[in-house]
């Protein structure tokens, strides 16, 4: 270890409590930096483990009972994490000590001689600068960024964009979808899938304690003898079921109770189902989609309760659709009637004019109407500091890394032992 | 022929595993030749393997798990053998890379397809190769690393408390492999970062798998300063690089199972 390197460690090393009140130096000292990045990590792991933003709805839709912890983690800012004031003070404070060691890495390098340590230091200043530049980065796109969609037919043309926070914000320009496509790889299987079934339709019939339950087809109008298992009791031996009607898009009339079918897709597919044993007759609806639902015939939640349980499953057997490979619009940019820029743009390929990104997707995810696209517009004037920061700490670290793995090979030549 | 390549890339590492087991109870020269040489094998194997699927695919083949868990298999023997060429390897480290390469391979022709799916639009970009390639590099080196930090860690107990020639040298693999490893996180966090806008328009999002890499990524910075600013050695590093490994799993295998994100595709 040369004599620049031992004064680098031994300024590091000071202590910064042995000076009058230093900002810099306490910003700058190691001890900080680790706490401070320590506390971070730990933000960051524990915003990954606890539901965030529309999350947390969502978890209380289906799990109403978490809503008092849902609130007592609300209420420390805890469900929303990355946009809590806390979480972004410890990253401004992160950048109070990059600035700091920035500071300090400039006056030591002023001072340093040529060679080796100097090619480090600058290496170490490159790495600081570049991630002092990507949090600015993110404070310009925190303050200054625009983001929205746009849903456009062929042929439409628009000059606004509706943003995340349900604005209306304008554009400088028109634009114009010219086309819209979707290009599909090549179908697997095609000649054997048309000898297929489109699907299955099953009635299963489960007994307290089993997984599956045994299963049938679904044929109308056939009793089928119910098996009990060997520990049911002699009640339970004689029952059949059949299956009176079948719904592919089940609709019920509120006030008539009259069932129908709303189409012939297999949307809300039912069955209306008899089960008769010893002295019992009930009719049930089973839903494929909704197995833990059934309706009693005269639309009734509760009924008669039965020994077993029944499920209606359909079993999806169509030929599978041939997988999207990318989906393409094309767009125009016009000033007034003046096309000035026209680019089909498809996932990964985005539009940038303006200032603006224009950025492929969605689509009508139903592919009922393949003539609408889904656009993302963005307006990030921050992502070239961005970008900057990026070159400066690939540049530092490979810089860094460079020496660090030749200082690395050669530990006996180091005082401090390893 | 894809899968007697892959094939023979496994039966590599399993006779490297055994001759360098074998090297540990009874040390000869030749054994641990013969070890390096099997590992050698079958890392020529897994970049035939790899090679020939993406000329397959037509596309590189690190789009999904099974494809990412050969990648990893042939990441961490190539480090091995990259420190063991320039004199910076024990013996005994032969054997527990040999073994994770056995491990890794199974677990992924166990557990998932090794069908050659077509991708996904947002994955049919070049940045796939260099975001996948240079992370896998950056966890092959930690896995080293942390392979070295358990040595270290096992040769501290016999060595008290005077450090041994051994834990010298795993202190140094550790914090090569540590330095080789950051550079190429580094990359690939930069590289995912440029990918995502250009795909979706914004450079982080916070998703799972970003968030973990940056953790991963923190934990390192920590060693390094720590190594290289303060002269922390010994033990403490050792836990560290420990604890830098364990995040590197979270990243590459518990947020695709855990977590719901934008690299979901990739379980």
């Amino acid at each position: 270890m040369n004599a620049n390197e031992q004064e680098q460690r031994s300024d590091d090393r000071r202590e910064p409590a042995a000076r009058p009140f230093d900002a810099v130096a306490l910003l700058s000292s190691m001890r900080f930096a680790v706490g401070l990045v320590i506390a971070i990590a730990a933000a960051c792991a524990v915003a990954t483990l606890l539901p965030q933003g529309p999350a947390v709805a969502e978890r209380l839709q289906h799990d109403p009972e978490a809503g008092r912890w849902l609130k007592r983690l609300a209420a420390a800012g805890l469900t929303n994490v990355f946009s809590a004031w806390w979480f972004i003070g410890l990253l401004t404070t992160l950048g109070a000590s990059l600035a700091a060691c920035v500071a300090r890495r400039v006056k030591a390098l002023g001072a340093s001689a040529a060679g080796r340590t100097r090619r480090r230091m600058a290496g170490t200043l490159c790495v600081h600068v570049g991630l002092l530049l990507t949090l600015l980065g993110g404070v310009i796109r925190l303050g200054w960024s625009e983001r929205g969609t746009i849903q456009l037919r062929e042929g439409e043309q628009v000059a606004f964009f509706n943003t995340d926070d349900q604005r209306r914000a304008d554009l400088p320009f028109t634009l114009q979808l010219v086309k819209f496509e979707i290009e599909r790889y090549p179908a697997p299987g095609a000649s054997t899938a048309t000898a297929q079934p489109a699907h299955a339709e099953m009635l299963a019939i489960q007994w307290p304690g089993e997984d599956a339950g045994e299963e049938g087809p679904v044929e109308i109008g056939v009793a089928r003898e119910v098996k009990p298992p060997a520990s049911a009791s002699a009640t339970n031996q004689d029952w059949r079921v059949t299956v009176l009607r079948r719904v592919p898009d089940f609709v019920v009339d509120t006030n008539t109770r009259t069932v129908q079918s709303r189409s012939a897709q297999m949307v809300n597919p039912a069955i209306l189902v008899r089960a008769f044993g010893p002295g019992v007759a009930v009719e049930r609806w089973l839903f494929a989609r909704y197995p833990d639902f059934d309706m009693d015939a005269l639309g009734a939640h509760q009924g008669q309760p039965l020994p077993f349980k029944m499920l209606y499953r359909v079993l999806v057997n169509a030929p599978e659709k041939p997988r999207s490979k990318t989906f393409k619009s094309t767009l125009r940019i016009l000033h007034g009637a003046t096309v000035v820029r026209e680019q089909t743009i498809e996932v990964n390929a985005p539009l940038l004019y303006g200032g603006y990104g224009f950025y492929q997707a969605t689509y009508d995810a139903s592919e009922e109407d393949l003539s609408w696209t889904g656009l993302l517009v963005v307006r990030d004037p921050g992502v070239p500091v961005v970008y900057l920061g990026f070159v400066l700490l690939l540049a530092g670290v490979t810089v860094t890394a460079c020496w660090r793995v030749d200082g690395a090979s050669r530990p006996a030549k180091e005082k401090v032992p390893c | 022929m894809l899968n007697q390549v892959f094939d023979v890339a496994l039966v590599a590492y399993v006779l490297a595993l055994l001759l360098a087991a074998v090297n540990l109870f009874a040390p000869r020269r030749l054994l641990d030749a013969l070890a390096t040489a099997g590992l050698a094998v079958g890392v020529l194997a897994v970049t035939v393997y790899l090679g020939a699927r993406w000329v397959a695919a037509g596309r590189a083949p690190f789009s999904n798990m099974f494809e990412s868990l050969v990648l990893f298999a042939w990441t961490i023997p190539l480090v091995q053998l990259v420190l063991r060429a320039r004199g910076l390897m024990p013996a005994a480290m032969t054997t527990t890379t040999a073994l994770l390469a056995v491990l890794l391979l199974v677990y992924a022709s166990a557990f998932h397809s090794s069908e050659i799916q077509p991708l996904m639009p947002a994955l049919r970009s070049n940045w796939l190769t260099f975001h996948v390639l240079s992370c896998l590099l950056g966890y092959g080196a930690f896995a080293v690393s942390c392979l070295a930090s358990l040595g270290y860690l096992g040769a501290s107990r016999e060595a008290r408390p005077t450090p041994s020639g051994n834990q010298e040298l795993f202190a140094a693999i550790m914090t090569r492999t540590v330095s080789f490893g950051f550079l190429f996180l580094t990359v690939g966090i930069v590289t995912g970062a440029v990918w995502a806008n250009v795909a979706w328009g914004t450079y982080w999002s916070w998703d799972p798998k970003e968030t973990w890499s940056l953790i991963t990524w923190l934990i390192y910075a920590v060693f390094l300063h720590g190594r290289y600013l303060r002269g922390w050695t010994g033990r403490r590093m050792a836990w560290l690089s420990i604890l830098g490994f364990l995040s590197v799993l979270v990243t590459y295998v518990g947020v695709n199972y855990l977590m719901k994100g934008l690299h979901s595709y990739a379980s």
